[in-house]
């Protein structure tokens, strides 16, 4: 069964990055979110295995969406992949529910690693 | 006129997240200066022009009445100046985090060689990581005060002086570093000479 994915990230460029760097025996539907509003608003009427989140985003960011989410119960695996890449920035991720913090830029091996570190590939 | 015209929507988006990944690891480093944790704003990359300039001085204006300058040069396969602006700062916590002496705090010169090493580090640690990831090599020229603890209508020279440096009326990177505990704004923008846009348009390009 597949699994399904949103990549959230103002950054078209950095979410094509993304995508490229996907384990490509990873069976796995994709959505993409340009904004933490939006990435809110799909949240809302759909459930997402698992969820890219980068944190720098102009409306909304990554760690309020990580606090809205939590507040919501929302039940998924969130992993922040971020520029941001203070000690405190990651510390607040992880505290509101995020499982890893993935600094970027990404490469396949290390989103490989990280998903299998969570036995989600 | 040079500029985004001659960049793709895209190749500017993909310009932003490079340089956000270059600032993030600034944004770090002040957050380790400052032992505070830093907010960093969206890249903002844009032709230089008057509005954008003015809009600048307004912003910064708002929230600093004196303002420090640093200018910064870097030439190699992308040229151009780094201009790193900081509002009034208090030397009494920062001579202690950057191992200077207590006395220094008082020390004019020191002062000044305090900010310089800030923004030497925020500009090496951002523009060395936009050209690694862009696989151009740059070189840093030491940094140069414009404006030391000068009242904020130093930003309006400063952007007068820029309005005219024809060489550079090309691309603006900027980003704004606010660290809420001290209430202190600091914003980098970095303004590149026309001639290197085939360069980074090159560059860009392989990693698009």
């Amino acid at each position: 069964m597949s699994i399904s994915l949103l990549i959230v990230d103002d950054s078209e460029f950095s979410r094509n990055m993304i995508k490229r760097a996907l384990p490509s025996n990873w069976d796995v539907v994709i959505d993409e979110a340009a904004s933490g509003r939006e990435a809110l608003d799909y949240c809302n009427s759909l459930q997402f295995d698992v969820i890219f989140l980068d944190l720098t985003m102009p409306d909304i960011d990554g760690l309020e969406v990580l606090m809205t989410l939590g507040e919501r119960d929302y039940q998924s695996k969130i992993f922040v992949i971020s520029a941001d890449v203070q000690v405190s920035s990651t510390e607040i991720a992880l505290q509101r529910g995020a499982l890893e913090f993935l600094q970027k830029p990404v490469d396949a091996d290390k989103i490989s690693a990280m998903l299998q570190r969570h036995e989600v590939l | 006129m040079p500029g985004n015209k001659n960049f793709t929507p895209y190749q500017i988006d993909a310009l932003k997240e490079l340089t956000n990944i270059g600032m993030g690891k600034a944004g770090a480093m002040l957050s380790e200066i400052f032992e505070h944790r830093v907010t960093l704003s969206v890249p903002d990359i844009s032709v230089v022009d008057n509005d954008k300039l003015t809009h600048l001085s307004e912003k910064f204006s708002e929230h600093n009445q004196v303002v420090n300058i640093i200018h910064q040069s870097f030439i190699g396969d992308i040229e151009g100046r780094s201009t790193f602006i900081i509002g009034e700062h208090h030397f009494d916590g920062l001579v202690e985090i950057l191992g200077y002496d207590k006395s220094d705090a008082l020390d004019e010169k020191r002062q000044c060689e305090m900010l310089l090493d800030i923004s030497n580090a925020v500009n090496s640690t951002c523009l060395s990581g936009l050209a690694e990831q862009l696989g151009l090599d740059i070189e840093l020229a030491h940094p140069l005060l414009a404006s030391f603890q000068k009242p904020n209508s130093a930003l309006e020279d400063f952007i007068f002086i820029q309005k005219n440096q024809e060489v550079y009326d090309t691309l603006l990177f900027e980003v704004m570093f606010f660290i809420q505990d001290l209430d202190l704004y600091c914003d980098n923008v970095i303004s590149l000479k026309t001639g290197c846009l085939k360069n980074l348009k090159d560059a860009l390009e392989k990693v698009i």
